[in-house]
């Protein structure tokens, strides 16, 4: 505890060097570059914010820059409809399997969309193996929520026959590898892969009761709007951190999601600010609105790469 | 009674997956024996792997094989909870994504991992030096994207376990590699291409249908540097000379994995510059 008091108020007074030097004199044998990586452990929040005060992440890219993002559609056989995002190193895998059920008594003309967001044990260290966490436990319902309110998916579309069968979308999501920001990335994921998806065709038999799927014909969904998430985080009250990693996400208390629609990015699909909004010198709203046009810039980013892999 | 699932999205109680029309005219191609036409028998299918993918892990791997996609991560060597061990602890779960089966895997109704991750761990288990690091466990976990057959899981799974643990840089005795060959009893119209000693047909790496086919399967686990055999998991019914010589092809192929298996962990890691004097020696 002392030592940590020691270096910390050494740090306001002298450079990143000088810090370094302290470390290194305590286990001498370490090379600089371990050092570095001792301070980064030790003093994650000193360590991101001199990134910030030079202008950078500690990743590379500029303080309001988003990660690079890659789109795969199609390469799982054993779903209707799948694909892999990759924003930066946090890469996630969304299969669509379909399903038949009869639908409820409440709603005879409406099938069922049914996401779910599993961060497995595979995908970082802070996470534990068995059922989901916290965190998938949000995440999926967020995702559930904004798939309900921007009516993706129109539930009547997956009607086969009223009051007997409909269809029953299961949107499985998984994270491979977890760098932060795990939800925009699950949100392109579940985009590309219902763009992805092929159906096939049903017709219900009255006289025995079942579906019949046709082996040669399909079709894909129906969609309605498609939103496209984009995160944001505030840094000790001075930064706006868009697209956070794995190492930044602890250090920021607030957090804000935009969700915005892909066709016309001028309609909201979801807005969500968690903790103490405004930067020092900026209000709330002031801060809001600059993460919002932000947003917008991205979503248009983002709605090419996903047009882009899904045409090809 | 179903268990009412807090931690999902709720889903519809019972839904079927399509039932599709009946084939016509198709089903006499398949029927006609297990003869291959894309590959010869002995030839496996084609091999993707590539270690290194999941920078969160201390070792990952991803194999595509055949019908099956698995990543892979280890976590560790890391300590373990308090009840004191002498040993090393290795930890193992086989995990499926609900979208990498026909029909789909739905979470808490799916009974298959568990005996897959307990086989996987004792094929495991001969190839690391668990001796050497007490009170530590290395947790090694495997999710399935893709998947035909439980045998090919398996066979791919030890493969990619192996690459991974490698990657984390974990001492270990030799690289385990998975291989599975499928016997099927001759039908009439197969019998020409038979070798003439055999009354059956060995075939390496079946498919989903060479399978199902077939009388029996032997998935072989080994560390083909060493020439030692981890698991043995035969199931079926062969005559002892039979069993036999699908052992013995298991292991003639397991060779050839293994030469795949080491050649990208030698590129793993000169990507990642580390090792590179070994990539060039």
């Amino acid at each position: 505890m002392a030592a940590v008091a020691s270096s910390s108020s050494s740090s306001s007074a002298a450079g990143p060097s000088h810090i370094s030097d302290q470390l290194t004199s305590a286990s001498s044998t370490a090379p600089s570059s371990a050092s570095a990586e001792v301070f980064k452990r030790l003093h994650p929040s000193q360590y991101l914010s001199r990134f910030l005060g030079k202008g950078y992440r500690p990743d590379g890219r500029k303080v309001g820059g988003w990660r690079d993002v890659s789109i795969n559609v199609g390469s799982i056989s054993t779903a209707h409809g799948s694909s892999l995002v990759r924003m930066g190193d946090t890469t996630i895998v969304c299969g669509i399997k379909a399903e038949i059920a009869e639908p409820t008594a409440q709603s005879p003309n409406e099938g069922f969309v049914v996401p779910n967001i599993d961060l497995p044990a595979l995908c970082s260290p802070n996470f534990k193996p068995g059922p989901p966490g916290d965190e998938a436990q949000t995440y999926s319902n967020w995702l559930n929520d904004l798939l309900v309110s921007s009516r993706t998916i129109p539930p009547e579309s997956l009607l086969i026959s009223s009051a007997k069968a409909a269809w029953v979308i299961y949107i499985d999501v998984v994270c491979i590898n977890y760098d932060g920001n795990a939800f925009d990335a699950a949100v392109l994921a579940v985009m590309a892969a219902l763009k992805n998806t092929r159906l096939p065709t049903a017709r219900y038999d009255e006289e025995t009761g079942r579906t019949i799927c046709s082996r040669t014909e399909t079709h894909p969904l129906t969609l309605g709007r498609i939103p496209l998430s984009c995160s944001f985080g505030i840094f000790e009250s001075t930064h706006l951190l868009p697209d956070p990693t794995a190492y930044e996400t602890p250090l920021l208390p607030t957090t804000i999601t935009v969700a915005l629609d892909s066709e016309d990015v001028g309609v909201t699909c979801l807005i969500r600010q968690e903790g103490l909004g405004g930067t020092v010198g900026k209000s709330g709203e002031r801060v809001l609105g600059e993460a919002w046009n932000a947003a917008e810039a991205r979503v248009r980013e983002l709605r090419a790469v996903l047009d882009e892999s899904v045409d090809a | 009674m179903a268990i009412f699932d807090r931690r999902r999205v709720p889903a519809p109680e019972v839904s079927i997956p399509p039932i599709y029309e009946p084939l016509v005219g198709a089903v006499d191609q398949q029927e006609a024996g297990p003869s291959r036409r894309d590959r010869t028998n002995d030839e496996a299918r084609p091999i993707f792997l590539k270690t290194g993918l999941i920078n969160q892990a201390n070792g990952s791997g991803y194999i595509e094989s055949g019908g099956v996609k698995i990543a892979c991560s280890v976590y560790g060597p890391r300590p373990k909870l308090p009840p004191y061990t002498p040993q090393g602890t290795l930890n193992l779960e086989v995990k499926f994504a609900p979208f990498a089966s026909d029909p789909r895997r739905a979470p808490l109704r799916d009974t298959e991992p568990i005996p897959l991750s307990v086989l996987l761990t004792q094929s495991l288990i001969p190839t690391l030096q668990l001796h050497l690091l007490p009170k530590s466990s290395i947790d090694v976990y495997l999710l399935v994207l893709e998947s035909d057959t439980p045998t090919n899981v398996l066979s791919a799974g030890l493969t990619v376990a192996s690459a991974a643990i490698a990657d984390a840089g974990i001492a270990m005795n030799g690289l385990g590699v998975g291989s599975v060959v499928a016997s099927s009893s001759l039908s009439s119209s197969g019998s020409d291409l038979a070798k003439p000693s055999s009354a059956s047909l060995l075939l390496l790496d079946p498919s989903e249908d060479e399978e199902k086919a077939s009388e029996s399967k032997v998935l072989v686990g080994s560390m083909p540097a060493l020439g030692r055999i981890t698991n043995l998991f035969f199931t079926g019914e062969a005559g002892i000379n039979e069993a036999c010589d699908m052992i013995e092809k298991a292991i003639t192929s397991s060779r050839d994995t293994h030469t795949v298996l080491a050649q990208s962990l030698l590129e793993g890691a000169a990507e990642r510059g580390i090792g590179a004097e070994t990539a060039t020696t």
